[in-house]
């Protein structure tokens, strides 16, 4: 057994991890070879994470045995598996914004000198080294990493990563803030740190980043493993019926199905200019049950829209009417009274007091109508949370839960319950599908599908362009500041290579500019 | 791995759990609905002093009542403050309101009407609540710089006005109403004391305003894309904490019939104290009315204890300020737990 584990750069064997009366883990085996990319996929809550934080040496599985490059993982502490040469890019970002690349890459590991001052040259020179090897620029080093773009960030927080842990690396969704482009730049990099040895591990919700970049795909579901397989013997279907088992029917909403549009539109925006991000005035519109789509590459001021048609970020000019009615964005408070919502795309930032109780969340954008003479009727409100909990069939033990205690599907049926509690008649939704995973996300289409079938108009923004195909009626493509083109879901471009042809011809430069 | 040594650090956990959930339990107990621990430790504290001071009359009415009376303006002034901190904020000046509404109350009071005189004292409690809170908003300023201004400038206002003197106040009813006077057996302090903390916990726990006070400082992004007026709360809250100010002056200058640059000289830090001893998270989201009436009654009853058994002013401070470090280290300890990231350690239902 040992023999085996001697030429793997991490192996789990039989791992099983029980919280209390919860079987998280059952009996896995997990391998990743050198020199390999080994995708992890699976539902939130199948057990991805979990599995992670023991091969990191932050859990002590009940059962079971982890080497790393051939050495057991005893104790089981990070300090140990870092020893053995493994690390972690994780979701959060571990990067201090204020110092520049070159003192984050050695930030609480200096080279320090004889009189403890910190050796920069020594320093510099490794640092050069390490981006060299890996095909970075050197120019992240010098900069501040505030002024890095998201992806010279990502592969700041790999080089950081990498130059530590020399047999294994666990990269956690590290594409989720990245456009199109970077994501094969930052790929580029991934199969440039495993041919220098390293076996990587890749967990991910995007299934299609799966096929282009891994070695082997490991399928999770419910704390065992569904599938284990190379990516040439199956195909994003397969994966998905591997993670959903049973309830597979719920991801087959191919589309949304809607009764005719109306005439009278929900948003129509004239002119509209926001400084610094689009100065050539925008024109479009959104009818009453429809749902109109934004693509555009990370950067190209999707969310800027967004905001600047809630009164968050100040619109410069131009005219907006909201249900006919002339609307001038003043602040959130003010689109909330006209019945526009933002679901915006930070949700444990700017969509959710998350240290407080679902209801308290839900009865927030709309405090002053639950109120009598300012006081506040709780009894309402819980009225209110049970419904909207009911309709969305929010998973949680009660609508007293604190929010962060919810998995993110759920966290975002929360903010989506905000919405509907405001009875906005224009949503407004930014990346509504990010850290929510595929079943979860497929709910969240229907229900936002059903909202548009009563009526409601809804702009959409998302990267995944899948999602967009699925969910749009219509797609602006949106780059280099204006819109580049209006897609019909009839019409020819109205197909994945297209949408991706036409962010990039406008953007070719202006991809990385975030 | 050993089965033994899987076990040992199986039970090395466990304990940790216990440890933490414990921890967790008190400290619900204490900053929860009912305030039960604190309550605890205040008759306690009564008790304890009570038995090394029997031959004292420590124990006597008159005593209870006097710990009540000289912590009223604290607790007045903890009410506000529990909003200030609540919303994420920090008002280091209302202390210095005191003794300037309180020479402003007596000057007035010598040539105009007692309500003239209340009324302009309450208004500089506004006047300097909305400046620090417009300058925090308008130039986003953190509310601690801007109040430890305001603070400099009202200590040298105070000492300007009067050339250091004190003003003595014979007004009857307004020492009546603010000091020394009574409705029945009831003290007007007690009755002061009493209003304010139901009042200030009726806003907090009832109102929308309470609750948008409290997501603002729970995440004011979260809580202005919800449509919470997040600078008017904070300025709301600021100019509550200078009214406070105001109003603390008057029942000092009630209580010693006279106005002196003196008054309310320590009470920035005791008030703070108070607060936090009640469970009101420094790091916002968090604050209860009813715990700073506790953490600044158990203050007085420190205070006073100390003075009956002997202590001297330099001990008093000492002891004082040993026991406002410990309820820190409390508060700072739980705001870890409740803020550990998911991701290393959290919840499993998470993962």
């Amino acid at each position: 057994m040992t023999n085996d584990a001697a030429g793997r750069a991490l192996d789990l064997r039989g791992v099983s991890m029980r919280f209390g009366e919860v079987r998280v883990l059952d009996r896995v085996d997990f391998a990743v070879e050198p020199g390999s990319v080994h995708a992890v996929v699976g539902h939130n809550g199948a057990g991805k994470s979990t599995l992670m934080k023991i091969a990191l040496g932050v859990h002590q599985p009940t059962e079971g045995s982890v080497h790393i490059a051939g050495s057991p993982l005893t104790p089981a502490h990070p300090a140990t598996a870092r020893k053995l040469g493994l690390g972690m890019v994780m979701q959060e970002r571990s990067l201090i914004d204020t110092l520049s690349g070159l003192d984050n890459l050695f930030l609480n590991d200096e080279k320090i000198g004889l009189t403890r001052a910190i050796r920069r040259r020594a320093q510099r020179q490794e640092a050069l080294a390490l981006t060299e090897r890996l095909g970075i620029s050197p120019d992240v080093l010098r900069r501040q990493v505030s002024q890095l773009s998201p992806v010279e960030q990502q592969m700041l927080e790999i080089a950081k990563a990498v130059r530590l842990a020399e047999h294994v690396l666990i990269l956690d969704e590290p594409t989720a803030p990245l456009s199109h482009r970077e994501i094969e730049m930052l790929f580029r990099l991934i199969r440039r740190v495993a041919g220098l040895g390293a076996g990587i591990v890749l967990i991910t919700h995007h299934l299609n980043e799966v096929f282009e970049v891994a070695d082997h795909i490991t399928v999770l579901r419910g704390g065992k493993v569904t599938l284990s397989v190379a990516p040439a013997r199956t195909s994003v279907p397969d994966l998905i019926s591997s993670m959903l088992g049973e309830s597979k029917a719920a991801v087959k909403s191919e589309g949304v199905t809607r009764v005719d549009v109306a005439a009278a539109p929900a948003l129509e925006v004239r002119d509209l200019t926001v400084p610094g991000k689009f100065e050539t005035p925008l024109s479009f519109s959104v009818k009453r049950g429809e749902i109109v789509g934004v693509a555009g590459l990370a950067g190209s001021g999707r969310s800027t829209l967004l905001r600047a048609l809630f009164g968050a970020a100040r619109p410069g000019g131009g005219a907006v009417r909201l249900m006919g009615q002339s609307y001038r964005p003043r602040n959130p408070k003010h689109a909330i009274r006209n019945r526009l919502f933002l679901i915006p795309e930070e949700r444990a930032e700017y969509g959710l007091v998350t240290t407080q109780p679902i209801v308290d969340n839900i009865m927030l954008p709309v405090l002053g109508g639950l109120t009598t003479w300012r006081v506040v009727r709780d009894g309402r409100g819980a009225d209110l949370a049970h419904q909207l909990m009911r309709d969305l069939k929010v998973r949680a033990r009660d609508h007293r839960q604190v929010v962060n205690e919810l998995s993110g599907g759920n966290q975002q049926k929360i903010v989506l319950a905000k919405s509907l509690a405001t009875r906005a008649d224009m949503l407004l939704l930014d990346e509504p599908t990010s850290g929510v995973d595929v079943g979860a996300a497929a709910e969240l289409i229907k229900i936002v599908g059903e909202l548009a079938n009563q009526g409601t108009g809804v702009l959409w923004v998302t990267s995944d362009l899948q999602e967009l195909l699925t969910v749009s009626d219509r797609v602006l493509v949106i780059a280099d500041g204006r819109i580049r083109a209006v897609v019909p879901r009839d019409g020819e471009d109205f197909t994945e290579p297209r949408l991706i042809h036409l962010m990039q011809r406008a953007g070719l430069n202006g991809g990385e500019a975030a | 791995m050993t089965t033994q040594s899987i076990k040992a650090s199986r039970a090395a956990a466990m304990g940790e759990r216990i440890k933490r959930a414990t921890l967790e339990t008190l400290w619900r107990a204490y900053t929860g609905e009912n305030s039960g621990i604190l309550i605890v430790v205040v008759l306690g504290t009564i008790v304890g002093f009570s038995l090394y001071l029997r031959d004292t009359d420590y124990l006597t009415a008159d005593n209870m009542l006097s710990i009540v009376r000289q912590t009223t303006a604290i607790t007045v002034m903890a009410v506000p403050t529990v909003f200030v901190i609540a919303s994420r904020e920090l008002d280091l000046s209302f202390a210095a309101v005191v003794p300037v509404s309180g020479f402003v109350a007596a000057l007035l009071l010598e040539s105009h009407n007692m309500i003239v005189a209340v009324a302009a004292s309450i208004g500089i409690g506004v006047a300097v609540g909305l400046f620090n809170g417009l300058v925090t908003v308008w130039f986003k300023i953190p509310s601690f710089v801007v109040t430890l201004g305001s603070m400099g400038v009202l200590n040298g206002l105070s000492l300007r006005i009067t050339d250091s003197q004190a003003v003595s106040v014979s007004n009857r009813t307004f020492l009546d109403i603010f000091g020394a006077g009574s409705i029945g057996p009831v003290p007007s302090l007690l009755i002061w004391a009493v209003v304010i903390v139901a009042l200030g916990h009726f806003v907090l726990t009832q109102t929308a305003t309470g609750r948008g006070l409290l997501a603002t400082g729970a995440n004011e992004k979260a809580a202005r894309y919800s449509g919470i007026r997040v600078t008017r709360m904070k300025v709301g809250a600021l100019v509550a904490s200078g009214v406070g100010g105001s109003l603390a002056g008057l029942l000092y200058v009630g209580q010693f019939a006279a106005a002196s640059y003196t008054l309310g000289g320590s009470d920035l830090l005791t008030v703070i104290a108070a607060v936090i001893i009640g469970g009101t998270a420094l790091a916002g989201g968090k604050g209860s009315v009813i715990g700073a009436l506790i953490g600044s009654l158990l203050i007085g009853t420190l205070n006073n204890g100390l003075v009956i058994i002997g202590l001297a002013n330099p001990e008093q401070l000492m002891v004082r300020g040993v026991i406002i470090i410990a309820a820190v280290i409390f508060s700072a300890r739980t705001v870890r737990n409740r803020r550990r990231p998911a991701s290393l350690g959290g919840d499993p239902s998470v993962t």
